[in-house]
């Protein structure tokens, strides 16, 4: 009797384009048990999805979905998530992969005290952008690497708390400004430091507070508040921590007016300006979402700066506005030079086949086509927004609060993307709130004709939801 | 405050920020849909605004899914506040 071969890769691509029904019994086993019973880590969403990803080709990712009664179906999805918007690259990373063998064999092992050449390409190649992007010099830039979003912004909070203390004499020189403030909805990070600046008492209740500051928050994108919010804290204001497109309150960009009132209000007061591009960053048809021309204090990026492949993040601050204590910069991985020539050779990519300047033209094209998605659906999607490959829609209120569900279905149809928490905290004004929102960040490598395809697929999702 | 003013802010709660359409037809005894996230949300509006302390030790020991269930957390913490008076 002849044995039934386990189902290969290309088996499984084969039965995800009818998105067929997979036999348990064909999979390889350890894959069974994967799709059966989860990879094992631990459940840190509270509920787990049912999807299991294999494998990823140009823009599409083979997908198993085990139902609720145990069948195994094969999908082939679009992957307008890349990972929380890290793979920007989206299958081209390969190309980077050929010069990965040369990186390793030439990379030493060494601490982050020593220097690197590779290290230093990568710190002139940050400079050179963030100068460019806010029109003053490359130089008058300090930067630092870390290794997550949350560790370069705990690290932002610490240069914010630190600004003005004076060693030597244990002595804060700026004591009376105690205020930091933050946006309602922001996300800066699960560490304890940046945990301070979240406005959700779901993620704060049960961690300890700084107490020599308090945190105040201001409405995103709102003139008036923000002037109320300066006035009510005049005099005590530290800094202000913004991100240049409000992420996880529902992909919200703010006017140029309003960030030319934010630093006209931070110059007046003596805040330092921090403008966290951790999500935004090289996605929103520019290097970062924060208007050009406009100088904050201190710049972080990350998730795209690791192209997906490891955890990268810069912290960029004025050398005449901010100063690093001697020490708190030490990183264990500071742009170890391994990963200082893997991130040097993506943006030389990036720059090679301007992907910045295509996710801009795309982006406009993106946009356009979730605004008519959702005018075909205002049952399922409220409004579309975004910049560049950075878009959001946010739900109707029928969906307000089933983005996980709405999210899964997505999947079901062919497009994989992911859920911002949306506004509703109780002391945002009920006009400024945001329901919950589906976020698209696609690679930037990605085509009109797949994005075409994808809203097509989103379009009929919203059928499917709204029939159900 | 009155029973009635209670609930009425509850309900106001539970359809303007909790977006449970539900409670629009829902009698006090009915069963809401309410998640863990839902179930946090209620904690800190019930603190917030009931000053209900410490729930999930001697004033519940289940999640709470109705309406009838949540006034009797703030009847209960009412009386408390009365009583300390």
């Amino acid at each position: 009797m002849l044995e039934r071969l386990p189902l290969t890769h290309d088996d499984l691509w084969d039965a995800a384009r009818d998105n067929q029904i997979v036999d348990p019994d064909l999979l390889p086993e350890t894959l069974r048990t994967c799709v059966e019973q989860g990879d094992e880590v631990a459940d840190h969403y509270g509920g787990r999805t049912n999807f299991t990803f294999l494998n990823q080709k140009d823009t599409r990712i083979l997908t198993l979905e085990l139902s609720d009664s145990g069948v195994i179906q094969a999908r082939d999805v679009i992957n307008m998530s890349c990972g929380y918007g890290t793979g920007i690259l989206g299958d081209k990373i390969a190309e980077i992969g050929q010069q990965l063998p040369n990186f390793l064999v030439q990379s030493t092992t060494t601490n982050d005290e020593f220097h690197s050449l590779e290290r230093r390409q990568l710190v002139r190649n940050i400079k050179g952008m963030i100068g460019a992007h806010t029109a003053t010099s490359p130089d008058s830039w300090e930067i630092t690497f870390t290794s997550t979003g949350s560790e370069a912004m705990d690290l932002a909070l610490q240069l914010a708390c630190l600004d003005g203390f004076d060693l030597a004499r244990g002595i804060d020189t700026r004591a009376e400004k105690d205020v930091i403030i933050a946006c309602h909805g922001a996300w800066h990070g699960w560490s304890l430091g940046t945990n301070q600046m979240l406005d959700r008492r779901q993620f704060t209740d049960g961690l300890p507070r700084v107490q020599s500051v308090e945190t105040a928050y201001l409405v995103y994108g709102d003139m008036d508040h923000l002037e109320t919010l300066f006035e009510t804290y005049k005099g005590r204001i530290r800094a202000v921590f913004v991100e240049g497109i409000l992420g996880d309150g529902g992909i919200i960009p703010a006017s140029d007016a309003w960030w030319d009132s934010l630093f006209e209000h931070a110059a007046a007061e003596d805040a330092k300006v921090f403008d966290d591009e951790i999500l935004t960053g090289f996605r929103t048809g520019n290097i970062l979402a924060l208007p050009k021309g406009r100088v904050p204090d201190c710049i972080s990026l990350g998730k795209a700066l690791g192209f997906g492949l490891f955890p990268m993040s810069a912290l960029a601050w004025r050398k005449d506005r901010l100063r690093l204590r001697a020490g708190i910069g030490v990183r264990t991985f500071n742009a170890r030079p391994f990963q200082a020539a893997t991130v040097n050779a993506g943006l030389d990519y990036i720059a090679r086949h301007e992907l910045i300047e295509h996710s801009a033209r795309l982006g406009h094209f993106l946009l356009d086509g979730l605004k008519s998605v959702q005018a075909e659906h205002p049952e399922v999607f409220k409004e579309a927004r975004g910049q560049g490959l950075f878009a959001g829609l946010e739900l109707s209120k029928a969906f307000a609060r089933k983005g996980h569900l709405v999210r899964n279905e997505l999947v079901r149809h062919g497009v994989l993307t992911e859920t911002e928490s949306g506004l509703f905290n109780r002391k945002v004004p009920k006009e400024a709130r945001i329901n919950e929102t589906i976020r698209l960040t696609p690679p930037l490598t990605i085509h009109e004709d797949t994005l075409t395809e994808a809203m097509s697929r989103i379009s009929q999702c919203a059928k499917t939801l709204k029939s159900a | 405050m009155d029973l009635k003013t209670a609930e009425n802010k509850l309900r106001v709660f539970l359809l303007d920020d909790m977006m449970k359409d539900e409670v629009e037809e829902a009698s006090n005894d009915d069963q809401l849909d309410l998640d863990s996230l839902d179930q946090t949300e209620l904690r800190v509006f019930l603190e917030e605004e009931f000053s209900v302390k410490g729930l999930g030790s001697e004033n519940m020991d289940k999640p709470m899914t109705t309406i009838a269930e949540i006034l009797a957390v703030i009847v209960g913490a009412t009386d408390k506040v009365a009583e300390s008076a």
